[in-house]
């Protein structure tokens, strides 16, 4: 029983919203005929009473389909079902009822149905559009059974709302993933995917408005090009993942220690550039060196390594190229580096 | 002269560039809204002359309102404010929609707008969540308001006796675009998967799989293979002395060295097996139902072609090594990476450039 409620290993995780929505689907249309068939053959209407549990058979196989993976057999059975079953309805009772508007609902789900073929799809829709059309034109309002014919504004109501909430969940449902999809979209061409710090081409496209700000304002900025040392040796001693943790934990601690003014990037494997706005060279220096003297005192957590890095500044001033300052600030950091010389990392045992 | 003039209007930047108010990514948005408007100007100034023709004078002053409406759309959708602009483009449809059928009947079947309005309005990704789900709710009860309420026109006009091709234009002319907006929706949805899928599973500089992906796909199989009673091996191989390269000739040698490397993997091993990058210069490969010694075969092949073809400048050559462990019917993942490690190692130790086999063992402690 516990299984019913778990989506199954089989299913792939990209499937797992179309897997949602039939499993939703099939279980409505179960219970919708399960409580229509008693009432058509208490109605005396035993053909739709028929209908009704072959369609409990139908939506059961969609669910037993959707359930083993085969999503696409699911909304052809489903589809199917309400595609008979609505136009069964309404040639037997009438257009007053509104059972022809199931149909509508049918090509909104076929429609947007992520894996069908295109063609088929729209000539699958275009069949069921034609079908409403075609008992608009030839079903009279109402065929027989004059004791439902004083429920007909009721049902119209019950059956045009009971197509149209659970057609619009499932559109919903399929907006937020879209709207989910364009933020990580828009979020990975904008961000280094391991550090989630910002990546150059925001960089680039940043730093125009940076340069036209600060000269209306003007101020000053400066460029640091930090890179960590020793870098390929943890690689080498502990492995990639431990070097990609240290990445992520390194990326959070200069994050976390500027202003929301300021950017930060990721310019390439350990080498971080960042800007501090409104702020001088000599600032930035001060900056610096507290920033080198916290990190060595919070090692990161994860490994217990303690780490060092070097850095290397250049200031802005106006009609300067951003390349040679950076270039600038990349030729001082490397300096910084060989003066430092003390390449030593030591594992702190836990 | 008509079609001198027709090719400059088409031509036209009106209609060609959207303004650099709209972002790059919003360029099909901006383009739809700004052809469903072009398309309705036209279409209401032909129904204003109708209806004021055949004495339908309040009904004619609605079509140059909505003139109007839809001109103040574009105006929105160049200011890059499309949330509003699809909403007042839906209001109007639905005004419209409901004073047609209040005035003619439901026969006419104007109502039926309201339908794919509410879907799209719904779907679209520009429109606010819970705005859209009250807009398209207060739609279905305004269509079933007028469904029971106004089967009968309140005013008589030459149309009457048209009513069933009034209705299957509205049918069809309001259901194309529905199913045509419904199925773009869902490929733009596609792809956008497909981009988010690759971003998440695709190893950037080698394209091939990522490790991430790669540990969830073995889990996978190996679910699959107990229920269809399979079985699959898995190879580890490292490029030998890849650290020497890249300290003797720098970062961009060693990652065209890993990119040509995995090219020839990805050629060798064709569709049914699959390759990730599992490390720095380790690779992974999952061999599906082969036995160890095609696996064995297919794989010396793969460090043969791997020698001969990959160059480095000044006649280095690349090589590879590799371990191989077949599973069983019972097997711990973990345990079947950590015994292809092994092998791995020991044909390293054995002096590179080889492929060693084994059957799963298991049980082995770390």
């Amino acid at each position: 029983m516990k299984q019913l409620f778990r989506v199954p290993e089989l299913i792939s995780l990209h499937q797992v919203p179309e897997y949602r929505a039939m499993y939703l689907a099939s279980l409505i249309g179960l219970l919708f005929n399960a409580v229509m068939a008693p009432i058509m053959f208490m109605l005396e209407l035993y053909l739709l009473g028929v209908w009704g549990i072959v369609g409990v058979l139908l939506w059961g196989m969609a669910f037993i389909a959707n359930q083993k993976g085969k999503l696409r057999w699911s909304v052809c059975i489903g589809s199917f079902e309400i595609f008979t079953h609505a136009n069964a309805g309404v040639v037997l009772l009438g257009t007053a009822y509104g059972f022809q508007y199931f149909l509508l609902a049918c090509i909104c789900i076929v429609a947007a149905f992520p894996s069908f073929n295109r063609i088929r799809t729209f000539l699958w829709c275009l069949l069921t559009l034609i079908s409403f059309l075609a008992l608009h034109i030839f079903v009279p309002e109402y065929t027989n059974n004059e004791f439902l014919k004083a429920y007909a504004s009721t049902t119209f109501t019950v059956v045009v709302l009971s197509v149209a909430i659970p057609c619009l969940a499932a559109l919903m449902s399929m907006k937020s993933i879209l709207i989910k999809h364009k933020d990580t979209l828009s979020f990975y061409s904008y961000h280094d995917g391991l550090s989630k710090l910002k990546n150059r081409r925001y960089f680039y496209q940043w730093i125009k408005q940076q340069i036209v700000s600060a000269e209306l304002k003007k101020e000053t900025f400066s460029f640091i090009l930090v890179d960590l040392d020793n870098f390929k040796q943890i690689n080498d001693t502990y492995g990639h993942h431990v070097g990609d943790e240290v990445i992520i934990e390194f990326a959070e601690f200069i994050k976390s220690r500027l202003r929301e003014i300021d950017l930060a990037v990721r310019w390439g494997g350990e080498e971080f550039l960042i800007v501090l706005n409104n702020c001088s060279g000599a600032k930035a220096e001060i900056v610096m060196y507290t920033l080198i003297e916290q990190f060595a005192e919070q090692p990161l957590t994860k490994h217990k390594l303690s780490l060092s890095f070097s850095y290397g500044i250049s200031q802005y001033s106006p009609n300067e190229c951003i390349e040679s300052l950076i270039s600038v600030a990349d030729k001082r950091m490397y300096r910084n580096k060989q003066e430092k010389k003390h390449f030593a990392f030591a594992a702190k045992s836990v | 002269m008509l079609a001198e003039f027709a090719t400059t209007l088409w031509q036209h930047d009106f209609l060609r560039k959207a303004p650099q108010s709209v972002a790059a990514e919003d360029q099909t948005d901006y383009f739809t809204i700004l052809w469903v408007a072009i398309i309705a100007l036209p279409i209401h100034l032909a129904f204003s002359l109708l209806f004021w023709l055949t004495g339908l004078n309040s009904l004619a002053i609605y079509n140059l309102a909505s003139l109007v409406i839809w001109l103040s759309v574009i105006k929105l959708a160049r200011r890059a404010r499309y949330s509003e602009a699809i909403m007042l483009g839906g209001a109007e449809v639905i005004i419209h929609a409901s004073l047609a059928t209040v005035f003619l009947g439901t026969e006419f079947g104007f109502q039926l707008y309201l339908w794919p309005t509410a879907c799209i309005i719904a779907i679209h990704t520009q429109t606010k969540i819970l705005g859209a789900i009250l807009f398209a709710l207060t739609t279905f009860v305004i269509f079933i308001l007028l469904e029971l309420n106004f089967s009968q026109g309140r005013v008589d006009t030459v149309f009457m006796g048209y009513e069933l091709y009034f209705y299957s234009f509205c049918l069809i002319s309001g259901g194309i675009p529905f199913i045509i907006g419904m199925m773009r929706m869902k490929s733009v949805y596609m792809r956008q998967r497909q981009r988010v899928e690759q971003f998440a599973n695709i190893d950037q500089l080698t394209g091939l799989f990522s490790r991430r992906y790669f540990y969830n796909f073995l889990h996978f199989q190996k679910f699959q293979s107990k229920k269809e009673n399979k079985h699959f091996a898995i190879a580890i191989g490292d490029i030998d002395h890849f650290k020497k390269l890249n300290d003797e000739r720098g970062h961009e040698a060693g990652d065209q060295v890993l990119k040509e490397v995995s090219t020839i993997i990805k050629e060798t091993i064709g569709n049914t097996h699959k390759a990730c990058r599992w490390g720095g210069e380790e690779f992974l490969i999952f061999f599906d139902d082969l036995e160890l010694k095609d696996c064995e075969e297919l794989l010396n092949s793969l460090k043969d072609k791997i020698k001969a073809q990959v160059m480095i400048e000044n006649n280095g050559t690349v090589t590879i090594s590799f371990g191989v462990v077949t599973t069983h019917k019972e097997f711990a993942l973990d345990q079947l990476v950590f015994q292809a490690d092994a092998l791995l190692y020991e044909a390293k130790a054995a002096g590179r450039n080889r492929v060693h086999v084994a059957q799963y063992s298991g049980n082995k402690t770390q």
